[in-house]
């Protein structure tokens, strides 16, 4: 299988995709460094400029983004100590402790690289689990898709900071909508109120960016407006990495990794959490003189190995069944599905030089994101001081002009704009706009599922799943996961109380 | 008004657009309301079980007061997603690059950033580039009004 896609690592560097790649983690590297901008949101915006390139050469593009995002987060959380993503609050604590002791160049060195080796290994273990994975889809019935879906919505609430019940409600909201528009069956409008302009149904590409872009852009608009204003212009930059430095920290770093890699394949986990959990077992594995809180290296190092370590494997689940390992990933599925790719097993196999081309270049983005830290990473420390009163209305154009350029239709700025002022009323009362996304998303393959559960089951689907002379047993065994996701969701979060002190807004990787 | 009567109100008008779904879905044959039945029944419960959370939290940490911020620093967000809408119209009227530039001076004033040094540099940055982009590179055709 690995010696099948190495013919497409040749296509991940042809020119057209490398250049998609440098514009990916360019944009990346930029917006994750400027406090308060967040990779989907990124994404969300690359996505209509990914419009006019082939499929795979777009999906690089915003698995670049995502990559690279996720890195540029910590420029900001370790020199000013405010994450740019909130994948990367863990990393504020230590980062920067180590900034006020005059070891800021250590701590970028560190934290790029953990986070490029990290997003490597990522991006190989991605390579080498979807393609088998994949095969279990095959295994899939009507019953199987809807509560597979289910179980998407699920996990994105069971991470949702705030209200479990809020999450979900949200996940349920996103079914709803997926269904406005004209009902393929019976050619019915369903839920339009006779305008036309929804006939045809809610667009992804307006929910995405209305959700994630065009409501940031109006959070920032919140406030003082020179709000990131702070001092980091007397650094000099030579972040290349250091052997020594590098070989004291080896555990925290493999620890690192290891938790980034297992939390990225958990459906919706994503780096928010996984960095916690990296975090407090490098406080476990504490040794004498350690001094953890204080500016630790092995503290950074572990959690910026863990946020990058999740981005690689945040998109098996996504791949291969269509639930996303993330907020970000939950946008990419979309970027998928505008591009006209279902996942599943015959995307391996219907379109492999698209998702074999799509996984290489992500592994070279993550090498390609080194060398440009590198380069940028003097200009990166200045992002950070970028004012929210001019970023905050340029998404806002941005969001109108992604949604325009994409769509060449007026009416869906509008409907880009209406899920922008409810996702901004979403995030003030913690309900979850990612779970809005993934129910529109999910919603047509819940859709189909459902309705051809009720024909297969004589319409008694609860029977025909636990039919105790053939029973559905992936079906069941996706409920019980349902169930363990709803009881895990209840139960306090202690990361969620951590995660408040370092960065108040939401889990947003 | 307390933050557990806040909640309340908020169920309750997501209960009644759950009862309009349902209500509406009756008119859909074929199965076409299997989802949004299941959607809106799914909200209904999960309502009441957050109003009984309430209910049960309302002595301790829902009792406090919402605090209502009428200033224009607290409704910023909102003027600023007003003006975006006089915006979309000024494409419209103006063309896209007028507008855009009209728009990025005004919104960053209306944010309180009154640094013309800043406004200036990214608009006069931005706006070529947005053309070379949009235009050239995706020929996404932006609306032309009467100037471009």
């Amino acid at each position: 299988m690995f010696e099948d896609s190495l013919q497409y690592a040749l296509l991940a560097v042809s020119w057209q995709n490398f250049g998609a790649m440098l514009l990916g983690v360019t944009i990346g590297l930029v917006i994750g460094a400027i406090p308060g901008l967040s990779p989907p949101m990124a994404i969300a915006l690359m996505i209509p400029v990914s419009f006019g390139m082939p499929p795979a050469t777009a999906l690089i593009m915003l698995v670049s983004v995502y990559a690279a995002g996720i890195y540029g987060g910590s420029f900001s959380a370790i020199l000013l100590r405010t994450p740019g993503t909130s994948a990367s609050a863990a990393s504020a604590i230590e980062g920067y402790e180590m900034v006020k002791r005059g070891k800021a160049i250590e701590a970028i060195r560190i934290s790029t690289f953990a986070s490029v080796v990290g997003g490597l290994i990522s991006g190989f273990v991605l390579l080498l689990m979807a393609p088998p994975l994949a095969e279990v889809s095959l295994l899939f019935g009507p019953a199987e898709y809807f509560v597979t879906a289910l179980l998407g919505l699920t996990a994105i609430a069971a991470v949702a900071t705030g209200s479990m019940m809020k999450g979900m409600m949200s996940g349920l909201l996103g079914l709803y909508l997926s269904t406005v528009g004209i009902d393929i069956n019976s050619g019915i409008p369903r839920f339009t109120g006779d305008m036309v302009a929804l006939e045809g149904g809610i667009g992804i590409l307006p929910a995405i960016i209305g959700l994630f872009a065009f409501a940031q852009g109006m959070e920032l608009c919140e406030g003082d407006p020179r709000a990131n204003i702070a001092g980091v212009n007397k650094l000099s930059w030579n972040i290349w990495p250091k052997f020594s430095e590098i070989y004291q920290l080896k555990w925290s770093l493999v620890r690192g990794w290891f938790t980034g890699l297992v939390m990225g394949v958990i459906p919706a986990a994503g780096g928010s959490i996984a960095q916690w959990i990296a975090y407090n077992w490098e406080i476990q594995m504490a040794k004498p003189g350690d001094k953890f809180g204080e500016g630790e290296p092995k503290g950074l190092a572990a959690t910026e190995a863990s946020n990058n370590g999740v981005t690689g494997t945040s998109l098996v689940p996504m791949f291969v069944l269509g639930i996303p390992g993330g907020i970000s990933a939950a946008v990419i599925l979309g970027a998928l599905s505008i591009h006209g790719f279902q996942p599943g097993e015959r995307l391996f196999r219907l379109n492999p030089e698209v998702v074999y081309t799509i996984m290489w270049g992500f592994i070279i983005a993550n090498l390609l994101m080194g060398f440009l830290a590198i380069i940028l990473a003097r200009m990166m420390a200045y992002l950070t001081l970028f004012p929210k009163g001019v970023i905050g209305p340029l998404i806002l154009i941005f969001s109108v002009v992604g949604t325009y350029a994409g769509t060449n239709n007026i009416a869906e700025i509008w409907i880009m704009m209406a899920f922008g002022v409810v996702g901004y009323g979403m995030i003030k009362y913690k309900y979850s706009p990612a779970g809005v996304l993934l129910g529109i998303i999910l919603g047509p393959i819940a859709e189909t599922g459902l309705r051809d559960l009720m024909t297969v089951s004589n319409e008694a689907p609860v029977s025909f799943i636990f039919n105790t002379e053939e029973p559905r047993w992936i079906s069941i065994t996706i409920i019980l996961l349902i169930v363990i996701a709803v009881y895990y969701a209840m139960k306090p979060k202690p990361w969620e109380e951590e995660a408040a002190i370092e960065n108040p807004a939401r889990v947003d990787d | 008004m307390t933050r557990a009567w806040g909640e309340w109100i908020t169920q309750a008008v997501i209960i009644l657009f759950c009862c309009w779904v349902i209500w509406m879905g009756t008119d859909y044959s074929f199965g076409g309301n299997l989802q949004s039945n299941f959607a809106a029944y799914g909200t209904i419960l999960l309502s009441l079980v957050v109003v009984y959370q309430t209910f049960r939290d309302r002595a301790k940490e829902l009792a406090e007061k919402i605090e209502f911020d009428f200033s224009y620093f607290g409704l910023k967000a909102w003027v600023m997603a007003v003006a975006v809408v006089i915006y979309v119209f000024l494409i419209l009227f103006l063309g896209y690059f007028t507008a855009t530039g009209l728009y990025l001076i005004a919104s960053t004033y209306l944010t309180g950033l009154n640094d013309l040094e800043i406004v200036g540099i990214t608009a006069v940055v931005l706006i070529p580039l947005m053309y070379g982009f949009f235009e050239i590179f995706l020929k996404a055709g932006l609306p032309e009004g009467i100037l471009i």
